[in-house]
């Protein structure tokens, strides 16, 4: 029984000891990688505090391919940095928005590019794999994501755990590590264009009644309160979806109300262009949620313009 | 509470700690909470029925030992059959023959439909009620005693390495170990742990691996073409061989590491070369239950019959087999086609011979090939469609893709690329205990360095291609 013991114990000591340089090895070098439409590019950005941005644009996909931060810093001469995260709603740009703050110099503006369901809260964690090379002993990240479905309380404390039966992404960092070929950069200050092609995607989809999510409304609740202690001033951007969307939504009224009510109570600007005259033209859109690479640039040219003229907007 | 689930992984180091730790006397009542406590954990309240049936099963294994008059002997094992196997007709096979009986009124031209019966089916229901019916009949036919300690019956029924998913075991061969055979064996607790490590490998590299592929298309069979579910159909096979065969080792490992041995389930079934004798490789555990408990009663009640008495039997039992698997008409088709080639098997013994030497067939490839390829096609195509969700046109819609639709094949490139590679070590290891039983020795190699580095290999190759989300076994539904 003795001797049992001991061979159990010489057999796992290894695993363990290997376990935390093998974590270190895949996490550096997985994040070398575009995958996952490139938010590794993003993550690294706010982890090794590279931005420097005085306009930050917050969202989901409809900010990440929608706002080019090229053309506003063109216009308005000031740095911006695109955070819109493809698939999630306000929870989850809230850890962007925690994570960016806590590693970088605070921006002057938020641009919050909304959607009907920013404030619901989806079971799943779409899009996981993002979070892995940076989720070891990450309170924040933990602290956010253990409530969907996705990682197990064992993925955030224990070295190399989350790793294990993820055969791609260990293959990923190992083709960084010894294939050292540099991936192309999908982001430009975090922005990603969508193709000028109509793609077709969500034509499926059944409409739905968009219900708020309580934990969710306190998160954006407290972030509002937040920046204003902190003098970030907030604005509030629909972009343009095509003339289909709505149809997806039974609640659109009551949702858009929901936002201009903050709006008002927080004393923020609120840009809606949901009735704006590009919805009619499919030409610019790859879905009837998305612009495409044409519309977005003609949508951040109006934002821009709307932009100057509402707010004067000066570098820190 | 399943063997890849986290608690299973915090319950069974804490098990075998206090196991050890007690003294050798309290070690089966300990094993008998621990049980109870696994059950429940996975269904608390098809715990009670658990415990209803192990009752019964004691009560009237003591009772049928006790009678002395034959008459009245045998109305106490009709009335414990009844009672043992009311449970398992009620949740499996209640609404197949509600609607049977409910179509064959309606084609009379009445309509009379009782209540459907919408309950989950308890895990394990199926092979804790054959393990009882199994020492229900060994106490009648005088071929053991009945068992006048009810915790041990108890245990027997429920001893959680096999509660689950089998290998269905028998009363002479468990009760004895759990009075007194509960010592710590070296050996055999490292062999336990080869089993559980090779087990593990089966179910979530192979099984899981292949599940990812197959389980989504099996749920729309009507979006895929042909060549998707031919694939599908032909790896099914192999994930419920990884699946039932990779839980039996982790099953009987547990149970060594415990110093309790445990029939083995399955003998590399995919180096059969007959399907009789796939079915002697295959859930062996189950089969051979059906052999002395039905088979065998049944042949030597008809033996007056001859070669027909034998045709009888085989098809009886098949059909058994495939109503045990499921109530379902896909089942029973598997079973009647498995019948027509056993029997036919039985019919051509000796003249398969001049027929192959005649084509020059003296391998058996074509006659390996056709029956087997087809059993597999076939058995896919019952599993597929027949358990609970499909009906039996989904099964001929299936079948029909695969002859006619020739439209592309879905690939799940790098997901089939990880299961090839489990389904390859697999057929490597099983190619050399087919033929090569004492060569090329890994886990059993007497060069402890091999050894290890064996174990690793394998462990490591479970952490990267294993699949950790998935906590089902496939024979829980039976």
């Amino acid at each position: 029984m003795k001797n049992l013991i001991i061979k159990i114990i010489i057999f796992i000591i290894p695993i363990i000891l290997i376990s935390y340089p093998l974590d270190i090895f895949l996490s550096k070098n997985l994040k070398k990688s575009n995958a996952y439409q490139g938010e590794f590019e993003v993550w690294n950005d706010i982890y090794e505090g590279k931005i420097n941005s005085d306009i930050a644009i917050y969202g989901a996909s409809n900010a990440w391919a929608q706002i080019d931060p090229e053309i506003l810093e063109d216009s308005l001469n000031i740095k911006a940095y695109n955070f819109g995260n493809d698939g999630v709603n306000f929870w989850l740009q809230n850890l962007r928005h925690k994570e960016y703050l806590k590693n970088n110099k605070q921006p002057k503006y938020i641009l919050l590019t909304l959607n009907y369901s920013i404030l619901d809260k989806r079971k799943d964690l779409y899009n996981l794999y993002q979070y892995m090379p940076y989720m070891l002993w990450n309170k924040d990240i933990k602290e956010y994501t253990s409530s969907y479905k996705g990682f197990t309380f064992l993925d955030y404390d224990l070295p190399f755990i989350r790793y294990v039966g993820k055969p791609n992404e260990i293959k990923i960092a190992l083709k960084k590590a010894f294939i050292n070929k540099k991936d192309i950069p999908l982001r430009y200050r975090g922005y990603k264009p969508h193709e000028n092609v109509w793609s077709g995607k969500f034509s499926n989809l059944k409409s739905i009644n968009v219900t708020f999510s309580p934990i969710v409304v306190e998160k954006f609740e407290s972030f509002l309160n937040e920046c204003k202690d902190k003098n970030i001033k907030v604005v509030f951007v629909f972009p343009p979806s095509y003339v289909n969307a709505p149809k997806y939504i039974i609640n659109t009224e009551q949702i858009m109300q929901v936002y201009k009510d903050y709006a008002k109570n927080y004393d923020l600007l609120f840009l809606d262009y949901s009735k704006d005259s590009l919805k009619f033209n499919k030409e610019y859109f790859h879905d009837d949620f998305h612009l495409n690479y044409i519309g977005a640039r003609i949508f951040t040219s109006k934002l821009s313009h709307d932009l100057k003229t509402k707010i004067p907007m000066v570098p820190n | 509470m399943i063997f890849t689930s986290l608690n299973f992984f915090i319950f069974f180091p804490t098990v075998i700690i206090i196991y050890y730790i007690i003294p050798k006397k309290f070690r089966w009542r300990f094993l008998l909470i621990a049980s109870l406590f696994f059950y429940i954990n996975t269904q608390p309240v098809y715990a009670v029925l658990l415990v209803l049936i192990s009752l019964i099963t004691y009560k009237f294994a003591i009772l049928i030992e006790k009678e002395e008059i034959e008459k009245k002997r045998e109305r106490y094992f009709t009335i414990s059959l009844i009672l043992i196997l009311l449970p398992l007709f009620v949740f499996k096979y209640y609404n197949f023959f509600n609607e049977s009986i409910f179509s064959i009124l309606e084609y009379l031209g009445l309509r009379f439909r009782l209540p459907e019966i919408t309950l989950l089916l308890p895990i394990g229901i199926s092979f804790y009620t054959f393990m009882a019916i199994g020492y229900i009949v060994d106490v009648y036919n005088e071929e053991i005693e009945a068992e006048k300690n009810v915790g041990l019956v108890t245990l027997f029924l429920s001893f959680f390495p096999l509660v689950l998913s089998g290998p269905i075991e028998r009363a002479p061969s468990m009760i004895p170990q759990f009075k007194n055979n509960l010592v710590f064996n070296y050996q055999k607790a490292i062999k336990g742990f080869q089993l559980m490590l090779w087990g593990y490998f089966m179910k979530l590299v192979v099984a899981d691996r292949i599940a990812i592929y197959v389980n989504p298309i099996s749920s729309h069979i009507e979006q895929h073409s042909g060549n998707t579910l031919l694939l599908s159909t032909l790896l099914y096979p192999m994930q419920i061989y990884g699946d039932l065969g990779g839980y039996s080792l982790i099953a009987i490992g547990v149970a060594n590491i415990m110093g309790i041995d445990v029939r083995s389930n399955f003998n590399r079934p995919f180096f059969a070369s007959s399907i009789s004798e796939l079915w002697r490789r295959w859930h062996m555990s189950l089969i051979s239950w059906i052999l002395d408990y039905v088979y065998t009663p049944l042949s030597f009640a008809l033996r007056k019959l001859k070669m027909k008495g034998v045709l009888i039997t085989i098809i009886l039992t098949l059909f058994i087999m495939g109503m045990w698997h499921g109530a379902t008409i896909t089942f029973l088709m598997w079973a009647a086609y498995q019948g027509i080639i056993i029997s036919f098997e039985a019919l051509t013994k000796n003249k398969k011979f001049i027929f192959e030497q005649k084509y020059n067939l003296t391998n058996k490839f074509w006659y390996i090939f056709i029956s087997i390829a087809f059993t597999y096609i076939l058995f896919s195509l019952s599993f597929l469609t027949g358990g609970y969700r499909h009906t039996f046109s989904d099964g001929f819609l299936a079948f029909k893709k695969i002859i006619v639709d020739s439209s592309p094949i879905l690939l799940d490139k790098a997901n089939l690329t990880y299961a090839f590679i489990g389904i390859f070590m697999l057929m490597i290891s099983e190619l050399r205990d087919e033929f090569f039983p004492d060569k090329f020795l890994l886990f059993d190699n007497k060069n402890r360095f091999i050894r290890w580095i064996a174990y690793y290999f394998v462990f490591i190759i479970i952490l990267i291609l294993g699949v950790f989300n998935t906590n089902n076994f496939i024979y829980f539904q039976y």
